[in-house]
């Protein structure tokens, strides 16, 4: 690991040079300050300008730079073009925004009221810039698959064709696929693909065996299966594809449809209808069997449940010559064919009936079943009487599934599936880095959406494990060793589950880490640092903020605040609301943060501990964090802090915290805006005066130690 | 504003002639847009081409074709909403205050609300219009799978932000995704969810635009009248999918939608009507497909 020691700063004097206003020399001053060599460019939001950055920073031999210019300049601008044609990489340059209004080429740029403060804070940033090194780290080129359905086996073919080794745990007595819920088709395709398999050296099937065990993390698990004759063995894996689902019971919802003789469920009906001389034995021996199936009337169903009834539908007619009733709530239609399915099956002469307000009521024959409904087109009451029901079904409460789960290290979300309950998690991600989740594990039980996800799957994990070696970025998380008390803490918290425990101390695994900071913010004993985004950094960023400018000590100060910005959702609503000419407030300061998790309540505190009147912390929504918790933790530690500032006697109206969108750049300023119309009503933090004095002196005690030195 | 000499010379930059993405990063920076672009309606208007100091544009570039070798071809072509002109009965293009949901979420993201097209007035009461261009006998005879969650989030959207009353009519609510139960619970008590498809659209006296539709067989049908009306248009394969499936070897389904063929792999929404999650996993899954096919190749 090693920081970049050539900064340079460029500051952009905007569409007419040389005319510089005290501003702008405030700018310079600031980053003379600290000896950081400036430059002066003029127009860097044009393709001259930026080439001229480009060759400067290149001719300069400098590692790192900032440039200070307006939006336009910024990401997305030319300058990363001129640099990739300079041989530099665009990485190197941080943008700062310092501009007050966006005007182009042909307007002269103002500088944002507080430019060398916010310069102030970049160089801060600029000095803690971390460059990782990145390193090859050993993974396991063995993928555990749970399940031994169509999805498990196709994703096994997938893996065993990669050159992987697959470690298959079944249910079953071998490596046979359950009976489908789509009939014999499907069943033929997974035998065969089953028998192709089995020959395979690479491929270990584990039959009736269990998980008892998932420890380590993202290419470097640890399964602990329990095997048929109740042996223990642990196995090392890189990813782990969960391809079951939880079990299911009737979807009944209030119909009274209870399940016995005549009420059954559709898949029970299918497999009844694969052999119909023994299924008529169970209708009346006289007249038109009356078949009804429910679909869809307690919670929402998938269009799978649909294309199950009406492929039953089918064999009902076409075999028994049955009158069948199709009941459903909202019909889902979304799946291929599967309108023209239900076409076909009306013009079959089934009857559908639609409930959307009403439900049947049924209640039990001698024979069958009766059924009473509201007939909500008709807009009135009929009934009837059914030799048989078949009912859909739903994943229910089941003990093995939480079990499963808990092994994995998941959440059974309400859906019954094992995603995180966020709005923007992919199909086949799992909170955990490395576990895969595919068809009912992630929700989706329709086949055709379930297939798709294989191929993602497979994806993910080979992007994972590669050829057995994956490339990592070294000592992005540092545990320091001697502070790490072992509660264990990060372990917890991590969204990922990306902290491991080696040699019983915890240390956090690249593959798995997206360096979110949730885990430094929560040690207690303050043991983690992320590289490049450390408690120090962020110290003098906040302490940058505050303006040193005695004045307040005379005059009523002017407001200051600061804005903490998740960069997966505040940062680029607020780069797309610069973009769109929106001018930035005035004595308000951004400190960006890689997630909102990162934002210790330590840093809240301070920051109205140096004198800031307000703080913001702009973080995802809740169920769309990018990282997984970082909103969670940032509303449940907004309560805490408001119940500490009260004690301490600060206004607790003073922090907001809020949830934004990416694509929320209409409304971000808004938000900036109110928040600072609040910290204005409130008027100044009591110790901000305080905070000043002691500023003051301190600067002025420096000068009195400097002069010492120099004379000594 | 973002910047560009073009953007500030072009007249019709405000009717979206010259468009340029907000997100910082997105590619092109700068893009003309035929549909409103001056130039494209009668070759008067050429100000950006002749202000532009790096030559970039050239409204007289003409086409040439490059020779490109390839192992395997994936075609990541999408597909087209629905155009809604052609369902002449349900108002759009004639009736002022009938747009498609595209329509409504570009007004959304580029004036932070809703407005009407006739007035600009922000609307008081909107009606959705579900399955326009999907579900239909002798047409899109598939469920567009999409419609009916943007409808319901757009709708939650209105009346949470701006207030608005919102109806929906529809036949079958298609929805899916985490806690959707609760999502529908809240969705039902939020919105006026209306199981009937109007077949009449027309301007109403009172400058509202009034629907009519059967609430229960047998009885006088009703008429709504509502300040905007937003036509849930659904995904079309793109017209030009017969051409390019002859031209690239790529199969193509009774709908129009396209399906991969050795060497050429399909991605997308080009396949079928898929959602935002459902194309990326389908769309790994093919490149997952074309590079095992590169890798077995001899
Ligand atoms: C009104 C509406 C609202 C929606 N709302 C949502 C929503 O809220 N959430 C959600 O998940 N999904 C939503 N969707 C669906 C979503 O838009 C699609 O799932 C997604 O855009 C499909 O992505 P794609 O890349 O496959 O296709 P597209 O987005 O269609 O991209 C295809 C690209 O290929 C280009 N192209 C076409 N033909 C050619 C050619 N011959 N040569 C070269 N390039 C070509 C096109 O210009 C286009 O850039 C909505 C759809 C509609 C119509
Ligand atoms: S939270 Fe901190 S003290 Fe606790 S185990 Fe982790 S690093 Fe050690
Ligand atoms: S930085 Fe975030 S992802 Fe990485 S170990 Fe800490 S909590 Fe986990
Ligand atoms: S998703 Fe809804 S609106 Fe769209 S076609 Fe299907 S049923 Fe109609």
């Amino acid at each position: 690991m090693k920081s970049p020691n050539r900064h340079g700063v460029f500051l952009c004097q905007g569409g007419h040079g040389g005319q510089e206003s005290l501003d702008f020399k405030r700018l310079r001053w600031t980053a003379e300050a600290q000896g950081v060599p400036v430059f002066e460019v003029t127009q860097a939001c044009a393709q001259e300008g930026a080439a001229a950055v480009a060759r400067l920073a290149a001719e300069g031999g400098l590692d790192a730079f900032i440039l200070g210019a307006c939006p336009l300049a910024g990401p997305g601008g030319p300058l990363a073009g001129e640099l990739w044609r300079a041989g530099l990489k665009p990485e190197m340059v941080q943008h700062l925004d310092l501009c007050q209004k966006p005007l182009g080429q042909t307007g002269q740029c103002l500088v944002m009221d507080g430019g060398a403060l916010a310069l102030d804070q970049a160089l801060v940033v600029q000095a803690a810039r971390f460059q990782p090194e990145s390193r090859e780290m050993e993974v396991s080129r063995r993928v555990l698959v749970l399940g031994s359905g169509l999805l498990a086996l196709k994703a096994a073919q997938g893996f065993l064709l990669g050159g992987y080794k697959v470690l298959l745990i079944t249910p079953g007595r071998r490596l046979a696929p359950p009976e489908p819920l789509l009939g014999l088709e499907a069943k033929l395709e997974a035998t065969a693909l089953a028998r192709e398999l089995e020959a395979s050296e690479r491929l270990e099937v584990v039959p009736r065996g269990e998980l008892l065990r998932l420890a380590g993390s993202a290419g470097d698990f640890t399964v602990t299966v329990l095997d048929r004759q109740r042996r223990r063995w642990t196995r090392r894996v890189g990813a782990v594809l969960v391809t079951q689902g939880p079990a299911t019971r009737l979807n009944s919802g209030e119909t009274g449809l209870e399940p016995g003789p005549r009420v059954v469920s559709l898949a029970e009906l299918l497999l009844w209808l694969s052999s119909p001389e023994h299924f008529r034995k169970k209708l009346p021996a006289q007249g038109q069997p009356r078949v009804g199936l429910a679909v869809g009337l307690g919670q929402e169903a998938s269009p799978l449940s649909l294309r199950v009834a009406c492929l039953a539908a089918r064999g009902l007619v076409g075999e028994l010559g049955a009158e069948v009733t199709l009941f459903t709530g909202q019909a889902k239609m979304a799946s291929p064919d599967l309108e023209e399915l239900t076409q076909e099956v009306r013009g079959l002469g089934v009857v559908f009936v639609k409930f959307d307000n009403h439900r049947p009521q049924a209640s039990p024959r001698p024979d069958g079943v009766g059924l009473r409904y509201f007939e909500e087109i008709l807009g009135r009451e009929l009934s009837q009487d059914l030799d048989l029901v078949a009912v859909d079904e739903v994943p229910g409460p089941d003990q093995a599934w939480r079990g499963l789960a808990r092994v994995l290290g998941l959440n059974v979300a309400r859906d019954g599936s094992l995603q995180p309950d966020q709005v923007n998690a992919l199909p086949t991600a799992s909170a955990r880095a490395g576990v895969f989740l595919l068809g009912p594990a992630s929700g989706a039980w329709d086949l055709p959406a379930a297939l798709d996800q294989v191929g993602q799957a497979l994806a993910g994990a080979r992007a994972l494990l590669g050829q057995g070696k994956a490339r990592v970025e070294e000592g992005r998380v540092r545990v320091d060793r001697r502070r790490c008390a072992i509660c264990l803490t990060c372990v917890r918290v991590c969204p990922r589950q990306a902290m491991d425990r080696r040699d019983r101390r915890p240390a956090a695994n690249p593959l798995a880490c997206t360096a979110c900071g949730t885990c430094a913010s929560e040690c207690p004993m303050e043991a983690i640092q992320i590289a490049g985004q450390d408690d120090q950094r962020f110290a003098r960023e906040i302490g940058a903020a505050v303006s040193k400018s005695p004045s307040g000590l005379l005059a009523a100060p002017e407001r200051e605040m600061l804005v903490f910005a998740c960069a997966n959702s505040a940062g680029p609503a607020l780069a797309a609301a610069r973009l769109a000419g929106r001018p930035w407030p005035s004595g308000v300061r951004l400190v960006r943060v890689p997630c909102a998790g990162k934002v210790d309540p330590a840093y809240v505190l301070w920051a109205f501990q140096q004198g800031l009147d307000g703080v913001l912390v702009l973080g995802c929504y809740e169920d769309a964090c990018h990282s997984l918790t970082g909103g969670t933790w940032a509303a449940y530690r907004a309560g805490h802090l408001s119940r500490l500032l009260t004690e301490a006697g600060c206004d607790p109206r003073r922090l907001i915290s809020s949830g934004v969108a990416p694509n929320m750049h209409a409304q971000v300023m808004d938000m900036v805006e109110q928040a600072r119309q609040r910290v204005e009503d409130l008027g100044a933090n009591p110790l901000k005066t305080q905070a000043r004095v002691r500023d003051f002196l301190s600067r002025f005690t420096v000068r009195i130690d400097e002069t010492y030195a120099i004379a000594g | 504003m973002p910047g560009g000499l073009c953007l500030e010379v072009c007249p019709a930059a405000a009717e979206g002639a010259l468009r340029a993405p907000l997100i910082p990063g997105d590619r092109p920076r700068l893009a003309i847009s035929p549909a409103s672009c001056l130039y494209f309606k009668d070759q008067r208007s050429t100000l950006c081409q002749d202000i532009c100091p790096e030559e970039a544009i050239d409204f007289d570039q003409a086409p040439r074709q490059v020779e490109i070798k390839a192992d395997a071809l994936v075609l990541a072509t999408g597909f087209q909403p629905y155009p809604a002109a052609t369902k002449e009965r349900l108002g759009h293009g004639r009736v002022a205050d009938v747009v498609t949901a595209l329509e409504l979420e570009q007004g959304l993201r580029d004036h932070g609300g809703p407005a009407r097209p006739s007035d600009g007035r922000p609307p008081a009461s909107v009606a959705f219009i579900q399955c326009v261009g999907s579900r239909e006998r002798l047409g899109h005879n598939y469920c567009s799978r999409v419609c009916c969650g943007y409808a319901l989030r757009l709708g939650r959207h209105l009346r949470a932000r701006h207030g608005v009353a919102v109806s929906i009519f529809y036949m079958d609510l298609q929805s899916f995704g985490h806690a959707l139960d609760d999502f529908m619970a809240a969705a039902r008590q939020e919105l006026n969810l209306i199981r009937s498809m109007p077949y009449d659209v027309y301007q109403g006296h009172d400058g509202q635009v009034v629907l009519e539709y059967q609430a229960v067989s047998g009885q006088p049908p009703v008429k709504g009248r509502f300040d905007l009306v937003v036509l849930s248009v659904g995904m079309a394969p793109n017209p030009d999918n017969p051409e390019l499936a002859q031209a690239c070897g790529a199969g193509l389904d009774h709908h129009g939608f396209l399906s991969s063929r050795p060497g050429v792999f399909v991605a997308g929404a080009a396949t079928r009507p898929l959602d935002m999650a459902e194309v990326v996993a389908q769309a790994s899954g093919a490149a997952q497909e074309a590079l095992r096919y590169l890798e077995e190749r001899p």
